[in-house]
């Protein structure tokens, strides 16, 4: 074999080992280890298995190689603490979006496992599922990368009787924390998915919300016209533009501009600044029929060289989020 | 000790709790305890000392007042002679005290036994220790500042001096021995209402340790009704035509949804395409759960069986499935039945038979045709023959006309006052959308009807099926 071969060779491995290593954290974390492990206090892999009624010489197994990667450390009695690095995968983990990258990796390895399917024409893995993913990918990933958007939402001069409009609020989870951060604030949640939308009425009735959060559906792309202009405060739309065709995304832009009166958030998800976001995109099609894809940085650079020409008399601030993957645009009415 | 019982039980009853019984019993255990005392030191004062009259007055009275307490316990009044009591046993010895002039021991005796008895009778401790202490005070201050007016009142009294000693002499021996039955009597009560007090707790426990079990058995029944709602709702919704089958359909344009509500209601509908013939059902089951699931499939497969056997003539098409119901029904012993519509489409022409709600016809002209299919059929399932019953009415769209199939679910949703949706919003809404495709007027339908609920959820099952002749 010749060192080029070696070397491809090498190369392909590290990336398939990182692959298994990412898939053995995850089935950790899956398995719910983060739910129980503790920086502090040191837990036996017997107490552990116990606590989940797992295999003892499993879970074992997994200690050592979690041990191998220093996402736990094993004292001299045998006792498992979380290192630092292991902290961020636990369930009070400060850094929200981490966790959504770790717990979207579930979905994705299914997609996969079905690509043969989920590469065909409008199949994808929702659609052979019924609807599953979409009912269970949001509460487990996307609620956690909205997590960091409500922090920077909450800076801005926003007063109790302001309305916001969220466009694409899928199960309303954002709104929920949202309502939970600025109690007197009333909210509006639109979006196309019946069945998130039902999800989130049911929630909200649970939680007693029902008077702060309306739950509307409307397709986004169509029905913004209901909405007159200025009829709110702010709007917002996360985590909604690679769902929305791409010829279609510079006009919602426009409608979250006229119906918010005094400003607007929303984020676009870049595809070509990180590997995760390159993979994402690549794979996040064979989740959803409906995935239109992140901006390409060309496709950014054209977006924010325009923006300012578009919006002349509004300030626009422009927020790195999601570990880089991408970018909060804020746009405040002067 | 059955005769002591019975005297220390007065005025308790069954429902009485473990403290007020201990109390009761503490009360009558010294009325009858005192009664005795007094009668004896009355016999005792009568037999040693000469003169005693007055003594034997004060000691005699006294055990007629304690008697009259037990009485008065006895009759319920247990809260004036917790009171009483004590007044009349201090009342008693201040006047032994003082005819007897035993000012140093009986001071003794008094700063003792009051706050005790106070303790046992639960009354206020600190107004007994005072009147002890006043009681004390008046006999001091007689004993050593007025010292001829005791000697008045003794020669008043003409009791003897000797009374004197054989007073004191009997009070130290009193000291000790009140205090060590009254200790006694609450040591004893105290330590069978604890007794009791265990009993209750390991009563309390096994009755929680039962209710634990009951909660247990709950989950699990809880669990398995998820579980039987989650399989029902599989099997409703998973064997719904696909996409791919209705887009099969060359010469409809046909769009159709489920929605299932927390409790599966049993709707159905079907879209098979069989070579020239379409045949399409729309249906619902009565009640919900497995079984309700288990009749939806069964009708989908005697449907599907027969459409592939290319029966097309809808009567006898429902004739049949009925008889399969109805003796599948009668074998699972549930009370089941289902309304079911059938349209066979055929050479451009549909034939409609069997009971369901209304088809909804929009022609070209913006007019609506309802049709009733109260006549056309009768529940299926419910007898074993209803070909009687069975009619069929044959319905031709021109290009463009649209055929609405619906459950219950959407008639019968409502708004936040409680208003149903009915079947003049249906109408009302579908030719708002009727130039669009059927895939659209679905969603903008089913986002008008959600949006009429606002923050109502749905109750039962909704389906729509809208189909279009091309």
């Amino acid at each position: 074999m010749g060192d080029d071969m070696k070397a491809y060779v090498a190369e392909i491995l590290q990336i398939t080992g990182e692959t298994y290593k990412g898939l053995a954290i995850t089935a950790g974390h899956t398995a719910g280890f983060f739910e129980i492990l503790k920086v502090d206090v040191p837990i036996s892999v017997t107490e552990l298995a116990k606590r989940k009624d797992f295999d003892v010489e499993k879970v074992r197994k997994w200690v050592h190689f979690a041990a191998g990667v220093e996402i736990v450390r094993v004292d001299e009695k045998e006792g498992i603490t979380l290192t630092a690095k292991g902290l961020l995968l636990t369930p009070s983990s400060p850094v929200k979006d981490v966790l959504a990258f770790v717990d979207g990796l579930p979905f994705l390895v299914k997609s996969v496992d079905q690509a043969e399917a989920t590469f065909k024409k409008n199949l994808s893995l929702d659609k052979l599922s019924d609807g599953k993913i979409s009912k269970d990918y949001q509460p487990k990933v996307s609620d956690n990368f909205s997590q960091a958007l409500i922090e920077h939402i909450k800076k801005f001069n926003i007063s109790d009787s302001d309305k916001l409009l969220d466009v694409g609020c899928g199960n309303g989870a954002l709104l929920r924390s949202l309502s939970k951060a600025l109690p007197h604030m009333h909210f509006t949640g639109v979006d196309l998915n019946l069945f998130a939308i039902e999800r989130a009425k049911k929630e909200n009735i649970a939680l007693g919300l029902t008077d702060k959060i309306k739950m509307v559906v409307g397709d986004i792309t169509e029905d913004l016209e209901d909405f007159p202009n200025d009829s709110y405060e702010w709007v917002s739309a996360i985590n909604v533009l690679h769902f929305v065709p791409p010829e279609k995304r510079n006009e919602l832009i426009s409608h979250l501009v006229r119906i918010g009166r005094k400003g607007v958030f929303f984020n676009l998800c870049t595809a070509d600044t990180t590997t995760i976001a390159l993979t994402a995109n690549t794979l996040m099609n064979l989740l959803w029929n409906d995935f239109t894809g992140f901006y390409t940085n060309k496709e950014l650079e054209v977006f924010f060289g325009e923006l300012p020409k578009k919006f002349k008399n509004l300030e626009i601030q422009t927020t790195s989020m999601m570990q880089g993957s991408s970018q909060l645009v804020t746009i405040l009415r002067k | 000790m059955k005769l002591l019982e019975g005297l220390l039980t007065l005025g308790t009853t069954e429902r009485d709790d473990i403290q007020l019984t201990q109390l009761t019993r503490q009360v009558n255990g010294l009325n009858f305890f005192f009664t005795l005392v007094a009668t004896a030191g009355a016999g005792l004062v009568f037999f040693t000392i000469p003169n005693p009259s007055f003594l034997v007055t004060v000691q005699i009275t006294s055990a007629v007042a304690y008697l009259i307490c037990l009485v008065l316990t006895a009759r319920g009044h247990l809260n004036i002679v917790r009171q009483t009591t004590i007044y009349i046993f201090e009342l008693q010895m201040f006047f032994v005290i003082m005819l007897t002039n035993v000012s140093s021991s009986g001071v003794l005796f008094v700063v003792l036994t009051y706050p005790l008895l106070a303790a046992l009778f639960e009354v206020s401790r600190f107004r007994h220790l005072t009147i002890s202490f006043i009681e004390v005070v008046i006999i001091y201050v007689i004993h050593f500042l007025f010292p001829e007016f005791e000697v008045n009142i003794r020669s008043f009294y003409s009791l003897d001096p000797s009374a004197t000693k054989i007073m004191t002499i009997t009070s130290l021996f009193l000291i000790p021995f009140i205090s060590t039955v009254v200790i006694d009597l609450f040591f004893q009560e105290n330590m069978i209402a604890r007794k009791k007090l265990k009993a209750l707790v390991n009563e309390i426990s096994l009755s929680n340790k039962k209710l634990e079990i009951y909660a247990e058995r709950l989950r699990d029944e809880s669990m398995r009704l998820q579980a039987e709602v989650n399989i029902a709702r599989k099997i409703q919704t998973m064997v719904l035509p696909s996409v791919e089958e209705i887009n099969d359909v060359k010469l409809l344009e046909i769009s159709c949804l489920m929605m299932t509500a927390d409790e599966v209601g049993g709707d159905y509908y079907d879209i098979i395409n069989i070579e020239d013939t379409v045949t399409i059902g729309i249906g619902d089951v009565t009640g919900h759960g497995l079984s309700s699931g288990i009749i939806m499939l069964m009708a989908q497969t005697v449907i599907r069986t027969l459409a592939e056997m290319k029966v097309t003539d809808p009567q006898v098409l429902m004739n049949i499935v009925n008889r399969v119901l109805y003796a599948n029904i009668h074998r699972i012993k549930e009370d089941r039945n289902m309304t079911l519509a059938l349209i066979t489409y055929k050479d451009r022409k549909f034939v409609v038979t069997g009971q369901h709600e209304s088809v909804i016809i929009l022609r070209k002209s913006g007019d609506f045709e309802i049709i009733d299919t109260m006549d056309l059929g009768f529940y299926v399932g419910l007898m074993p023959d209803i070909s009687d019953k069975i009619g069929q009415l044959e319905i031709v769209l021109e290009p463009g006309e649209l055929m609405i199939l619906y459950s219950d679910g959407i008639t019968e949703a409502e708004d936040i006052n409680g208003v149903q949706f009915g079947q003049e919003l249906i109408c009302k809404y579908m030719k708002k959308y009727s130039q669009l495709p059927t895939s659209k007027i679905v969603n903008k339908f089913m986002k008008d009807l959600f949006n009429y609920m606002g923050d109502s959820i749905i109750q039962d099952d909704i389906s729509l099926v809208v189909i279009r002749q091309k």
